[in-house]
């Protein structure tokens, strides 16, 4: 008795194994090249998140369907954070020492980030967060809005930082003749970053800010902190925020007969957001980057190839209707590192001096041109990450300026 | 705009905010009254109202039959939960039972985001676009709705629980289940009835601020937590209590945020919400006896 139930277990065991070991249809020969991966699936980051991991998803099949990279099929091991930043880290220690990833593509907030960045740094493996601002990549407060003065050695993203996106909204500002204006943010991690570095920066651009004002994330009534603005004199409102408030914000703003311009940071520019509010935002002033314009691209953008790929690959796979920012973590994020792969050529089987060639190679990354990303890696670890000034109009975005693309080189 | 303008604003905001509070707290009144049962779930049904409402627009249904369907499906998920989950244990102490209604609220959440994702929708507003002036301030057309709707609901509550045979019934068993047992009331329909009922009111609830809120599945344990609050500090178990404590804490939000800041808000009002706990447990208008429906 005892030994026919061992034997069957082992015949399960030995199913199993024949399972899973069975090489899949296209795989390809060499060792997997195994990538870690954290996104928010779950949580008040989901709305991303989960465009994140869709994207993820596809790219790595399609990756490993057009023969992998240097022969090797990338192995994607991802883990949600739940927009948590414990989570995060717990996520990011079991990727690195249980799972023994080469890289870590992720997380995608700032706040995560910043909890995440020491602890690559002292494992010594990239980690690319996707979303953060530069505050992951430097390794202590510096004097904005100067550059950061020391780096960490392992941590690289794209150049998106709270005072790049400031750059693009003082030049549409500019445009309009704005010069006093009234700044209305969310009171969480990202809407204080963005204050704060709109704070350290305005007075430099010539602009004045005659009220400050907060609202909560979850607030749908926005009448309290608008009232306040409404009884200061302002040429123009900037709202600091990527949340459905921030949309109601400006809604609300109108129906009150606010008539000045409305300017919303890039996070704002959500296609999905957009879509959901519909015509009621129209009038809406954006600097966006280029997967929110998404057909709406010039034909001769280099980022266009990116942006319509990315569409078609998550309209064709998933219920959603477009590509979105938080795609754009997936896609630009897998293909950078598919990007330094292919320079730094590691072995997978040594995973010390691999995650050392990967990040030279990550180092070396040049002329990328993703759905978010564009150019060469700087000496500040990130690869620019255009805005285009647009509009809404009929309740769609649409581009009504050249490409606006701040790196620190512009302010050493 | 007058310092005297602004605080109309934010009291008018403050009542807008206000009656969704005391909607979602209403909910949390009936269930409470009849079983002493906290239901932690009562946000996510204010949630499937919105959900589902906006889903039945999108199929192409007018927005009546819609908010009509939705109020309809959200009562017979609250009946199901309370034959499933409620009914079995229902001699469990309230802890337990508490308990149970968080777990539950975590599978609704979780069930609603596989189907419909974590993207917030869009619910046309059911009246006039155009924001109402009031001196200087301006009322969204649709809070007059969600105003208006309070007031009926809480009549219609008011009158159902004096007037009407089955609302008597409902009341008996509240206050005293055992002798109402013993007159021939049926307590646990009566439960079955109060989950219905409360499912099918958050639902309506959902529908109606849908139009200014924009629905996600990740709304429901933030009105829950400011539902409850609301019938807290005005009473657990009388109707009057439960709109004077909504409304008392929409308006003390909107002029925490206006006058002092936007951060204060929720601070404000978990030090309302503390103060009551500790020097008038029963609520505001609560009375001594509890199930005073």
């Amino acid at each position: 008795m005892e030994t026919k139930r061992w034997s069957l277990l082992l015949g399960a065991l030995v199913l199993v194994a024949t399972l899973i070991m069975a090489p899949l249809p296209g795989a390809c020969a060499g060792a997997p090249y195994k990538i870690g991966f954290i996104t928010s699936i779950t949580g008040f980051m989901s709305p991303m998140g989960s465009g994140a991991r869709d994207a993820a998803q596809l790219v790595v099949k399609r990756i490993n369907s057009q023969g992998g990279v240097n022969g090797n099929p990338i192995e994607l091991l991802m883990y949600d954070d739940a927009s948590d930043p414990s989570k995060g880290v717990m996520a990011l220690k079991k990727l690195i020492e249980v799972d023994k990833v080469l890289a870590v593509i992720g997380p995608l907030s700032t706040g995560i980030a910043l909890a995440c960045a020491p602890i690559a740094e002292k494992a010594q493996i990239v980690m690319f967060p996707q979303n953060s601002s530069s505050w992951s990549v430097a390794e202590k407060p510096w004097d904005i809005p100067k550059p950061p003065t020391k780096i960490r050695h392992w941590i690289f993203k794209p150049g998106i930082d709270p005072l790049f996106q400031d750059i693009a909204i003082y030049q549409m500002l500019k445009g309009l003749g704005a010069k006093k204006l009234a700044h209305l943010n969310v009171n969480n991690a990202m809407g204080k970053a963005m204050r704060e570095s709109f704070e350290a920066s305005h007075k430099g651009a010539g602009f004045d800010v005659v009220t400050w004002e907060e609202y909560g994330r979850e607030d749908t009534d926005l009448t309290v902190p608008l009232t306040k603005i409404k009884g200061s004199a302002f040429d123009a409102i900037v709202i600091g925020g990527a949340e459905m408030a921030g949309a109601i914000a400006y809604k609300q703003a109108r129906e009150m007969g606010i008539k000045q311009p409305i300017i919303g940071m890039p996070p704002l520019g959500m296609a999905k957001l957009i879509e959901v509010v519909g015509k009621p935002l129209d009038g809406l002033l954006i600097p966006v980057y280029a997967v929110d314009l998404g057909e709406a691209l010039p034909a001769d953008d280099p980022q266009r190839p990116a942006v319509v790929e990315l569409t078609k690959l998550v309209v064709q796979n998933t219920d959603s209707k477009r590509a979105d920012t938080g795609h754009t973590a997936g896609w630009d994020g897998l293909y950078i590192c598919e990007a330094a792969l292919k320079i730094a050529k590691p072995d997978p089987s040594d995973v010390e001096k691999a995650r050392s060639q990967l990040r030279d190679g990550f180092e070396k990354v040049k002329g990328f041109a993703g759905s978010q990303c564009l150019g060469d890696m700087t000496k500040w670890h990130e690869i620019p990450a255009p805005m285009i000034p647009s509009k809404v109009q009929d309740g769609k975005l649409i581009g009504i300026g050249k490409k606006i693309t701040p790196t620190w080189a512009d302010l050493e | 705009m007058t310092l005297s303008d602004q605080i109309l604003q934010f009291i008018i905001s403050g009542i807008s905010t206000g009656s969704i509070y005391a909607l979602v707290g209403l909910g949390f009144m009936i269930i409470y009254s009849v079983t002493r049962v906290v239901n932690f779930a009562q946000g996510e049904f204010v949630m499937l109202g919105g959900m589902f409402t906006a889903s039945f627009c999108s199929y192409g249904f007018s927005l009546g039959l819609s908010v009509l369907l939705a109020t309809i499906l959200t009562t017979l998920v609250g009946m199901l939960f309370y034959q499933a989950f409620i009914y079995p244990i229902r001699r469990a102490p309230a802890f337990a039972l508490i308990l149970v209604t968080f777990g539950v609220s975590i599978i609704i959440s979780g069930v609603a985001m596989l189907a419909w994702g974590t993207d917030p929708r869009r619910i046309p507003y059911f009246s006039g676009k155009e924001a109402i002036p009031i001196f200087e301030a301006i009322l969204n057309p649709q809070s007059l709705w969600v105003i208006g709707s309070t007031v009926v609901i809480a009549m219609g509550l008011f009158l159902f629980f004096r007037y009407t045979i089955l609302g008597k019934a409902f009341m008996a068993s509240a206050i005293n289940a055992f002798l109402a047992s013993l007159m021939g009331v049926k307590t646990e329909k009566m439960g079955l009835l109060a989950f219905g009922l409360s499912a099918g009111l958050a639902a309506y609830a959902g529908a109606v601020m849908g139009p200014i809120t924009f629905p996600h599945v990740g709304i429901g344990l933030h009105l829950s937590v400011k539902g409850f609050t609301a019938a807290l500090i005005g009473g657990l178990n009388r109707i009057e209590g439960v709109i004077v404590g909504g409304l008392a804490l929409g308006i003390l939000e909107a002029l925490a945020a206006g006058l002092v800041s936007a951060g204060s808000r929720d601070a404000i009002a978990l030090a309302i919400l503390l103060a009551v706990l500790t020097f008038r447990h029963q609520g505001l208008l609560g009375g001594a006896e509890a199930g005073q429906v």
